[in-house]
């Protein structure tokens, strides 16, 4: 079987902050298209089927796959990644020191993901439990740490944010 | 790239969709994606052509009618798990989606793209076997509306068109006094299921059973309701009765190996999941005074 040659089609999106405009197939996954049209490589790829979680991003506020959603399905959205979380490593987020303080990663393949869905889970949940944690981050997978310090690093980074919002508000 | 590739057509209201199916005839609908596009990226779908309704916005509803619930075909689970008047009168529409898939699964994925795609154990099936939902079906030249029982033909199989989408899910909002509970056992969070079980029980005034539906999913080519009323009316409910219309559902179902579980360890399941949702759905309803 042939592949079909297909016309590029143009995608206007926002990728953390930034409007980027490209013409792309329609079958290029937005995983692909933020890695390798955009060279954002900090959403990983890992089972592209929606399982591992690796290539979880936020879009339009909700984490999501970013393997399961075609580049040209994100027209108009705004997408955040790992790259957008922090201005460098002089200023990480507080989810991402914790899970560095609680060794919440070990080859780092699936932290961006992890952290993603860590943003989400406290977006909605600010003082989730134990069990809370581990259902918000269920779709995710690590092959190194075994859980228990990333969901300690959740916990850290939680009442670190809660911290922060308090000391602002005061 | 993983999958094959194919044209693409984004459409924003009912009518350019009807135009975009008559236009090809090998498209494929897309609505959250989540179960079609990890099969495009398996390439076990090879569509020609994907026509995107996720910018129809008159499919997004989530809006009670009279004594049902009115849902578009494009809302999706979270938004539905999310929604005010869902969590008031489907409790079991909101437990069953909290077992489908993860957080990133159901802020995309659809209910209405769950049931077109009809796989056996698909939590939002099976609530919706129990639920006695109807589903309206839409083509250019009209629409129809048809029972969930007769519309989930078999496994991945739907009574369908290819120049016909689905529209809307109506669903029955229970009676006062329906208690609901939804059980279900997969090797992790967020896996398929190997058996689930949905079940809304009923009480009268002397706390007998006044109504029941039971339905479940990875028993059988699709979620298949299972009256029990014969084991269960007119009495209140115990474990004697629990276990009978375990027993009825067991002499009703034939469940088959598969790669994930044996036929004989889905039957177990099957038995306690039953007994197990009854009790705690009979509970519920008691407990909502008379």
């Amino acid at each position: 079987m042939n592949e079909m040659t297909t016309n590029r089609i143009s995608v206007k999106l926002t990728v953390n902050g930034t409007i980027y405009t490209r013409a792309v197939e329609p079958r290029l996954l937005l995983s692909d298209f933020l890695r390798n049209e955009l060279g954002l490589t900090g959403t990983h790829v890992g089972c592209e089927h929606g399982k591992c979680g690796a290539c979880t991003v936020m879009v339009d506020g909700r984490a999501v796959r970013a393997c399961l959603m075609f580049a040209i399905q994100a027209e108009g959205a705004s997408v955040e990644t790992i790259e957008g979380l922090a201005a460098g490593a002089d200023s990480l987020h507080p989810i991402q020191r914790a899970f560095i303080d609680c060794h919440g990663l070990q080859c780092g393949f699936c932290t961006p993901g992890m952290i993603n869905s860590t943003r989400a889970l406290l977006a909605t949940n600010p003082v989730p439990t134990d069990q809370e944690i581990r259902q918000g981050l269920a779709g995710n997978i690590c092959r190194c740490t075994g859980y228990v310090n990333i969901v300690k690093a959740v916990r850290q980074a939680a009442a670190e944010m809660r911290a922060s919002e308090t000391g602002e508000g005061a | 790239m993983k999958p094959k590739a194919f044209d693409y057509v984004r459409v924003d209201t009912l009518p350019a969709l009807f135009v975009a199916l008559q236009a090809h005839d090998d498209a494929k609908i897309i609505a959250g994606g989540q179960s079609l596009v990890p099969m495009m990226n398996f390439r076990v779908a090879q569509p020609e052509v994907l026509v995107d309704i996720n910018g129809i916005e008159a499919l997004r509803h989530i809006q009670r009618d009279g004594m049902r619930l009115r849902i578009g075909a494009m809302a999706r689970y979270q938004d539905l798990i999310d929604s005010p008047q869902v969590r008031a009168c489907l409790p079991l529409l909101v437990e069953a989606l909290g077992h489908v898939g993860y957080p990133a699964i159901r802020n995309r994925g659809t209910l209405g793209g769950s049931v077109v795609h009809n796989d056996p154990s698909a939590e939002g099936g099976v609530a919706l076997c129990c639920l006695g939902a109807e589903l309206v079906v839409a083509s250019a030249t009209g629409e129809r509306v048809v029972p969930i029982a007769d519309f989930l033909v078999t496994t991945y199989l739907t009574d369908i068109a290819p120049h016909e989408v689905l529209t809307e899910i109506r669903i029955p909002v229970p009676e006062p006094r329906t208690g609901s509970a939804f059980r279900e056992v997969a090797k992790r969070v967020g896996d398929f299921a190997i058996v689930n079980v949905a079940a809304l029980v009923s009480v009268g005034a002397n706390e007998e059973v006044s109504a029941v539906s039971l339905a479940l999913g990875g028993v059988a080519e699709t979620p298949v309701a299972i009256d029990v009323s014969r084991a269960l009316l007119g009495r209140p409910l115990d474990a004697t009765r629990a276990t009978e219309a375990a027993r009825l559902v067991d002499e009703a179902t034939d469940p088959q190996d598969d790669n994930v579980a044996g036929g004989a360890y889905k039957r177990h399941l099957a038995g306690v999941l039953v007994k197990q949702a009854l009790t705690a759905a009979y509970a519920d309803a008691t407990a909502m005074g008379a």
